[in-house]
């Protein structure tokens, strides 16, 4: 006990001593102005550029076909030097009877039809205060997925390229307003043909074979929407009934065709393109060491080429996206399934044109791959499309595995190897 | 107040606040990044306001220095010592003020029979804290980045003592053994601003450490000679073993440096009712671990102090020392390419004791220069206190 007392006072006096000593103590640091004078030793942070040439392995290539006209919620007709597009579209479902609540009543005569164009006046453009735009019934049928300006169907041309055209069904001469805007809907009454001898054919053969759309020259539309309205009488009632009916199939065709797929990587475009990359990553680079060291920033850069032939150069900007891939591409093919979105792309065309590569950022997955054990790595698999597919039938290539090596893709990144702490 | 409620007043004060961990605080200053660091002495207040005489000093020192001055001690002794410092560091580029602390001694001496004393302590031996942050820019072709840095090593040495010693008719003689413990965490923060382009981009932080433990031995020897208790001289010598330093690493990567031998002298002497002098003297054998470094170099240090105590003032019935001194040494770790940088300061304090001598408190002030920035690479001014508070049976 008495050593007790003696022993206590002094551990608590040491306490009160070290507490006083540790709120007085100061953690102000020396504020160096020029890096360089710098003490101690911490690796800089440096870029490091790697081409698709200088890693261990990259694989890349372009699938096509993932939106096709028939898909797309648009239809082109197109008179252009350049191009030219024709909207085709079968109306099967025309009506026989009338429902009005629970009662029905059956359709006796046509009287008029005319086809309706919704024209997205944003993306389409005309040469002329008016332009003409004709219906044209088909003398051949067509397939909705596989019809090209060359074939109405798969292994079936067309007898005459680009639609083999029969009747006038009908034009329509549009005069656009002082804003030189085309106008947003176009009404094609349907003339020098019976009506109701038409529309009664296509009740009953399912709408075969289908009408095409044209446009006079020098004009370039783009229609959200075809439908066509049919005013007709019923046989109970004396009145006069009014029909919408949207057509089914709906696409377009379009000359030139996009050309093949290459050694270029290729997004949107209609067939719309996919690019799917993957690649592995060398543990040192330039005397760099990049396995376990901190990656700061890391993006990826596809660097345009020149504009590809008209007329499918992209005229204006389309979002796109990169995303993660969830399997081997080179295995799965065109069906990959995709995963997380990394970025939200925008594919200017002027940048594209100048040069300025389209890039995205990958730090964290690059980081992870930093971060990993020799033999379990992730595995780095992306892909590149536009947002969404088939937007529009322009599209844009970017360099590839095969190209020249200023044109390769890169992976451009900032990286800190691990600081060298050497004992004193 | 009785006696023993005085001493438990103090007890009461100093529990007060939170017991912390005893480690060293932060430091900052080139010459502790240099080498193994600056090195740290053991010693206690009185001793530093007498340019640091602790070797052979009349009336005690609680400094881990020669364990046979701990029979100057009559009864139980509890001493707990603090050192602050205000330092101006001129460096290539910059000139700045910073603060420092740590604790240079606690001991507790405990005599056992009438010759022999036991003491227990903890000690500084080695400071490597230092920290600097400086900003710059990182321009790339991913952007130009604005970042701020930060490294710092915080860590350093402690000795963590036992010394036996025992009374031979004017003789003492002593014997200690410290164990050198201690570790050193490296850091490196480096902090990215978002483009100056406005792109936005961000580059993520750089986050790196090390921790690196050591551990070494360290024997003690030393002796005085008492003289009618007005003259005291003595000798000690500190040998030590290698400083084995292991990194936190899987495989545990080990270095090992080898320690210096140490020797001192001094002695004191009352030269009248009122006035002591005392002085002391030594050598240490650093250049033993120049094989241990790349970057610098580590070279034999001397050292000398003196002072001089004044006891004749009192203040409201309390006896008021008043020492002054003035001490210079070599420093151990020389930049590549410069000279070896010495240390030189006038010191001064002053003391009391109070609850009829069962508690003391002294303070030292030191207010020196180190370095010389055109011939050794680094250059500081400072003022340094030590605060220590004693308390006895």
């Amino acid at each position: 006990m008495r050593l007790l007392s003696r022993i206590v006072p002094w551990l608590a006096t040491c306490a009160g001593v070290l507490l006083v000593g540790a709120a007085c103590s100061g953690e102000s640091l020396l504020t160096e102005a020029d890096a360089s004078n710098a003490p101690l030793l911490g690796n800089k942070t440096v870029e490091v550029i790697l081409r698709s040439s200088d890693m261990v392995r990259w694989r890349d290539t372009t699938y096509q076909g993932y939106a096709i006209p028939e898909d797309v919620p648009f239809q082109l007709v197109v008179n252009e030097s350049d191009l030219e597009a024709r909207a085709l579209a079968r109306f099967p479902t025309i009506p026989g009877t009338f429902e009005l609540d629970t009662l029905s009543f059956t359709v006796d005569s046509f009287k008029n039809a005319s086809f309706r164009l919704v024209i997205d006046t944003i993306r389409s453009t005309v040469d002329s205060m008016s332009y003409t735009v004709e219906a044209y019934a088909l003398d051949q049928s067509f397939d909705g997925p596989t019809a090209t300006w060359t074939q109405a169907s798969l292994g079936v041309p067309w007898i005459t390229p680009g639609g083999t055209l029969g009747q006038l069904l009908g034009s329509a001469d549009v005069t656009v307003g002082d804003t030189l805007q085309p106008a947003d809907t176009v009404f094609i009454p349907i003339r020098g043909i019976n009506v109701d001898s038409l529309l009664t054919a296509w009740r009953s053969n399912g709408g075969e074979e289908g009408v095409a759309f044209l446009v006079s020259a020098a004009n370039e539309l783009r229609l959200a929407n075809i439908s066509i309205r049919m005013r007709a009488t019923l046989v109970e009632k004396d009145t006069t009934v009014t029909f919408f009916r949207s057509p089914s199939p709906s696409t377009f065709i379009y000359n030139p065709a996009q050309p093949g797929v290459g050694l270029p990587l290729r997004v949107a475009g209609l067939p719309a393109n996919r690019y799917y990359f993957d690649f592995v990553l060398p543990d040192t680079f330039d005397g760099i060491l990049l396995r376990g060291s901190t990656i700061n920033l890391a993006e990826l850069y596809f660097e345009p080429l020149p504009s590809p032939p008209s007329p499918f150069p992209l005229e204006n900007a389309i979002a796109g996206r990169a995303f993660t891939l969830l399997a081997d591409p080179f295995r799965f093919g065109p069906g990959t399934p995709i995963g997380l979105s990394i970025a939200e792309l925008v594919f200017v065309p002027d940048s594209l044109a100048a040069g300025v590569p389209v890039t995205f950022p990958v730090t964290l997955f690059i980081q992870e791959w930093a971060n990993s054990l020799p033999g379990l790595e992730p595995t780095l698999r992306f892909g590149v499309k536009a947002q969404p597919d088939g937007i529009t039938i322009q599209f844009w290539e970017f360099g590839s595995a095969e190209s020249r090596r200023n044109q390769q893709p890169q992976l451009r990144m900032l990286v800190t190897p691990p600081s060298r702490f050497v004992l004193p | 107040m009785s006696h023993g409620g005085g001493r438990w007043l103090v007890t009461v004060l100093a529990l007060l606040p939170l017991l912390v961990p005893v480690q060293s605080l932060q430091a900052q200053t080139p010459f502790t990044a240099i080498g193994f660091g600056y090195p740290v002495l053991p010693i206690d207040g009185r001793a530093a306001s007498m340019g640091q005489t602790s070797v052979a000093l009349l009336g005690g020192s609680y400094s881990l220095t020669n364990p046979a001055a701990v029979t100057e001690f009559r009864g139980l002794h509890l001493n707990a010592s603090f050192t602050g410092e205000a330092v101006d560091v001129k460096y290539p580029n910059i000139s700045e003020g910073i603060n420092r602390g740590w604790l240079p001694v606690l001991r507790g001496v405990i005599p056992f029979g009438r010759q022999n004393v036991l003491a227990l302590g903890i000690g500084s031996n080695l400071d490597q804290d230092w920290g600097v942050v400086f900003r710059d820019t990182l321009d790339s072709t991913l952007g130009t980045f604005p970042f701020d840095e930060r490294r710092e090593n915080d860590g350093g040495l402690t000795s963590l003592d036992i010394t036996f010693a025992r009374r031979i008719g004017s003789l003492s003689v002593g014997a200690g053994l410290q164990r050198l413990t201690g570790n050193l965490r490296q850091t490196v923060f480096r902090t990215f601003e978002a483009d100056t382009a406005g792109t936005g981009t961000t580059p993520r932080p750089v986050r790196d450490f090390a921790q690196v433990s050591y551990g070494s031995w360290r024997f003690l020897g030393g002796v005085t000679a008492k003289l009618k208790e007005r003259v005291m001289l003595g000798a000690q010598i500190a040998v030590n073993t290698d400083l084995k330093a292991t990194r936190d690493t899987t495989f545990g990567q080990t270095a090992t440096f080898n320690r210096p031998l140490e020797l001192g002298v001094g002695g004191s002497a009352r030269i009248s009712s009122r006035f002591l002098i005392a002085a002391s003297g030594g050598w240490t054998n650093w250049s033993t671990a120049n094989q241990s470094f790349s970057t610098v170099r580590a070279v034999d240090t001397y050292y000398l102090g003196g002072g001089v105590e004044y006891t004749g003032v009192r203040f409201i019935s309390l006896a008021i020392p008043f020492r002054v001194g003035y001490r210079w040494t070599e420093l151990p770790f020389v930049i590549q390419k410069k000279k070896q940088s010495t240390e030189s300061a006038i010191t001064f304090g002053l003391g009391t004791r109070i609850a009829s001598g069962a508690a003391a408190f002294d303070f030292g002030f030191e207010w020196g220069r180190r370095g010389d920035l055109p011939t050794t690479g680094a250059e500081e001014s400072f003022f340094r206190t030590t605060l220590s508070i004693s308390l006895r049976q």
